[in-house]
């Protein structure tokens, strides 16, 4: 305890200055400490609350001795025998004993409150014009720090007990690899959302200008030097080739060099943007995302839909109440499975015990117990979609959802890759779907690629729409008996039904014996900007792959496949939970659609990379 | 021999093959496992000969699959070719299993180009291209390393030139 804080505040606050720049090495370069660093404290109660996991564990273990007692009393009474209180009496005849015990649990308690004490004044986190310092750590010190043009996009997290005391943690999100996070922990909620709100307004504040410093566009008034200064930002931030072997396209190395949250406006508006990034840049365009005018724009570019979306209490498009999560994720096969296994067992124990086994029933219960356990994570995690509310903004979609716990984050419409629509067996009856989506980014949370946990058709139809480009169909087809043609097959009783069908390329006949089931439901259709494939005869599924997003293509085929005359294609795009393939078509079919989709591709690609470069104002070296 | 191994894609190019070592490469590379265990089950099976006279039959197994797994490899390797379209790259493989990938140029990332100590000995190199997708699985084994440099190259310029974003 050398390394000790001196008792004024100035001082301290300066020494620990100094040390921080000392070890920036763990955290990067530290700006040089010309001007006077202001170093904020965090919540006083966030060592306790970091190291919560621990006291309940301490608790935990004391209830479990004290009960292992307590039973063994009551068994020895309910036997007759009298209770075994021979450690009571030898504690009775030492007393020093418990005071020792006492005192050392008092002397505990005292060092962890000096400790966690100690802790606090070292925790802080520091804005400045070009990045926000967090640090924290006794003996092990930790400074990280995120440059503010970096910065993809901040979260408020609520976890359960923080929340319970009304804090909060904001989550900055840094372009580059994983585990570049920031999480700063523990704020008051009124103070993290100020954070945050400043924050962001910085953030974009320098990412304009440096979208504006690239284009060499002269630089607005107000903020020369700031603005000389983002536009340093942009290119020692461009993306270099991090991968091995010969870097072909380092600029096309924009996985998680994009920006994340939001749109990138420097690019204007094109056919093959999805339609919720054209929204956001005519949001953008407008003076104020006026509640009326923002209906009107999303009503127009949704038209092929049918949709009458209407956008309520701060651009709030979607909300998907408690219940509805509940009884959804109780309706998924993977609960229903569990939740008859776990019937099955405990009724094979209630049998056995009727027939008289009773050395079994404890151990198969015990067995139980874990099983259960699983289910009711998943369970929890499913719930952590309670209260999704999906809300149109001016940086693009923002999604707010949790039950405990809340957090925030961006949908990054414009680099979305593909889409999928999901319908477990038992939603059917609700008519809920799912949607979910592929981004590209190597990072890839499991859970964070939901689009709509839950919805109703309209909903699912919503998110979707926003999610894809126009998918520019042929006269007298909409978009949405297309895509309801997908979702139900045959089975549409839209009127248009019949010439949507004739889109869609079945399986042949002769793939009945290696897809009994799916072979009438799987069916791929081509649009002038989107693939979309039919799938799953249970689990309804839906995928839909823009021609712009493709990466490359693979034709496929077996002996088994070949007897049969059938062939595969699957078309490669990020990862992701959808894999996109076009099973089983006969083999000149998928011959012909493997090179002309390789054709289409490309030729969409194409398209696509010239509107941004031809339209005025386009930057002209991007992408 | 020099019958056209490969199935139809429905392009009209003309596909490159790998070089003809690649199958003699490949050979060497399973006999390498494959010729210790012949020898192996041989002594065991001679010294053993009078108790257990079926051990004959493990090694004479090992030598048919040596001998089968040579033909099918030497087939395949004949089998793979690659065609640089105008636009995009072309490789088929496989005679039981027909696969083929397209990759078009403005989708690269990166190229890798491989040489392990056996395709060093015959000169050797294996090509791989990366998209932004990790299922695309673009690999062209066996070229002579000067080619698998020009391919490289030549891929590389033409990814830059037709670059596009994700």
């Amino acid at each position: 305890m050398s390394e000790e804080p001196k008792p004024t505040e100035e001082t301290r606050a300066s020494a620990e200055q100094t040390r921080a720049s000392a070890d920036a090495g763990t955290g990067g370069a530290v700006a040089e400490a010309a001007a006077p660093e202001v170093w904020h404290r965090v919540h006083p109660l966030t060592p306790i609350l970091e190291s919560i996991g621990v006291l309940v564990g301490i608790v935990i273990a004391a209830a479990y001795s004290l009960q292992n007692f307590f039973q063994s009393a009551v068994e020895d009474l309910a036997n007759g025998k009298s209770v075994d209180l021979t450690f009571a009496g030898w504690l009775r005849t030492h007393p020093l004993v418990i005071l020792a015990v006492v005192g050392g649990i008092i002397l505990i308690l005292l060092l962890t409150a000096f400790f966690s004490w100690l802790a606090w004044r070292v925790m802080g986190y520091r804005v400045d014009d070009e990045a926000i310092y967090y640090r924290r750590g006794l003996l092990s010190k930790k400074l990280r720090k995120a440059r503010l043009d970096r910065v993809q996009s901040i979260d408020l997290q609520q976890k359960l007990l923080p929340r319970m005391l009304g804090m909060a943690e904001l989550v900055f999100d840094v372009a580059g690899g994983t585990d570049s996070n920031i999480s700063l922990k523990y704020l008051s909620k009124k103070r993290a959302e100020e954070l945050r709100d400043e924050l962001l307004r910085t953030v974009r504040t320098k990412k304009q200008q440096g979208a504006e410093a690239h284009t060499h566009a002269p630089a607005p008034e107000g903020g020369s030097a700031a603005s000389a200064q983002a536009a340093r930002g942009p290119a020692a931030a461009s993306p270099t080739a991090e991968t091995p072997g010969t870097p072909v396209a380092p600029a096309a190395g924009g996985l998680g060099d994009e920006p994340e949250s939001g749109v990138d406006r420097s690019v204007p508006e094109r056919g093959d943007d999805s339609l919720g990034v054209r929204l956001t840049k005519r949001l953008g365009a407008m003076a104020d995302g006026v509640s009326s005018e923002a209906e009107g724009s999303l009503g127009d570019l949704l038209a092929p839909y049918h949709l009458a979306p209407s956008i309520g209490e701060e651009g709030e498009i979607i909300r998907v109440p408690v219940h509805r999560v509940v009884v959804a994720s109780l309706l998924k096969t993977e609960t229903l499975i569990s939740v008859i296994v776990v019937l099955a067992v405990i009724t094979a124990a209630i049998v056995m015990l009727a027939l008289g086994i009773k050395e079994a029933f404890i151990p198969i219960l015990v067995g139980v117990l874990p099983g259960v356990f699983a289910a009711f994570s998943v369970f929890r995690k499913n719930l952590d979609n309670a209260n999704f509310v999906v809300r149109l903004g001016e940086s693009g979609l923002a999604v707010n959802h949790g039950l405990f716990s809340t957090s925030r984050k961006v949908i990054p419409l414009d680099r979305i890759q593909a889409v999928c629509l999901h319908q477990p067996l038992l939603w059917r009856w609700a008519g809920w779907w799912q949607a979910e989506y592929n981004i590209a980014s190597d990072s890839s949370d499991k859970d964070s690629n939901l689009l709509l946990p839950v919805g109703d058709v309209d909903q699912a139809l919503l998110m979707v729409g926003l999610a894809l480009p126009d998918p520019q169909l042929p006269e007298g087809v909409a978009a949405d008996t297309l895509v309801r043609s997908a979702m139900y097959d045959r089975k549409s009783t839209h009127p248009q039904a019949a010439d949507a069908e004739a889109l869609f390329h079945g399986q042949p006949r002769s793939s009945r014996i290696l897809d009994p089931l799916v072979w009438r439901r799987r069916a791929y259709a081509l649009t002038g900007s989107l693939l979309v494939l039919r799938l799953g005869a249970l689990d309804r599924r839906v995928d839909f792959v823009p021609h712009v997003r493709v990466q490359s293509l693979r034709y496929h085929q077996g002996p088994l496949m070949r007897a049969r005359g059938l062939g595969t294609v699957s078309v490669h795009s990020t990862a992701g939970p959808i894999h996109p393939t076009v099973t089983h078509q006969s083999d000149e079919d998928a011959k012909r659609f493997f090179i002309e989709h390789a054709e289409r591709t490309r030729i969409a690609r194409q398209r696509f990379d010239a509107a941004a470069k031809t339209a005025p104002g386009g930057r002209e070296d991007e992408r | 021999m020099n019958r056209d191994l490969s199935f139809s894609i429905g392009a009209d190019v003309p596909f490159n093959r790998v070089s003809p070592k690649y199958g003699l490469k490949e050979v060497l590379a399973s006999l390498t496992l494959l010729i210790p265990m012949l020898i192996v089950a041989l002594v065991f099976a001679i010294i053993f000969t009078a108790d257990v006279p079926w051990l004959h039959l493990i090694w004479a197994a090992i030598l048919v699959y040596g001998i089968i797994s040579t033909i099918i490899i030497l087939r395949q390797a004949r089998a793979i070719g690659y065609a640089e379209r105008e636009d995009d790259l072309l490789i088929r493989r496989g005679i039981m299993f027909h696969k083929a990938t397209v990759v078009p140029y403005g989708r690269l990332q990166f190229v890798d180009v491989d040489a392990g100590p056996i395709d060093r000995m015959f000169g050797l190199a294996t090509v791989k291209l990366h998209t932004a997708s990790a299922a695309t699985d673009a690999t062209i084994p066996g070229l002579p390393r000067a080619e698998a440099d020009r391919l490289r190259d030549s891929l590389a310029g033409l990814g830059q030139a037709n670059l596009a974003g994700l």
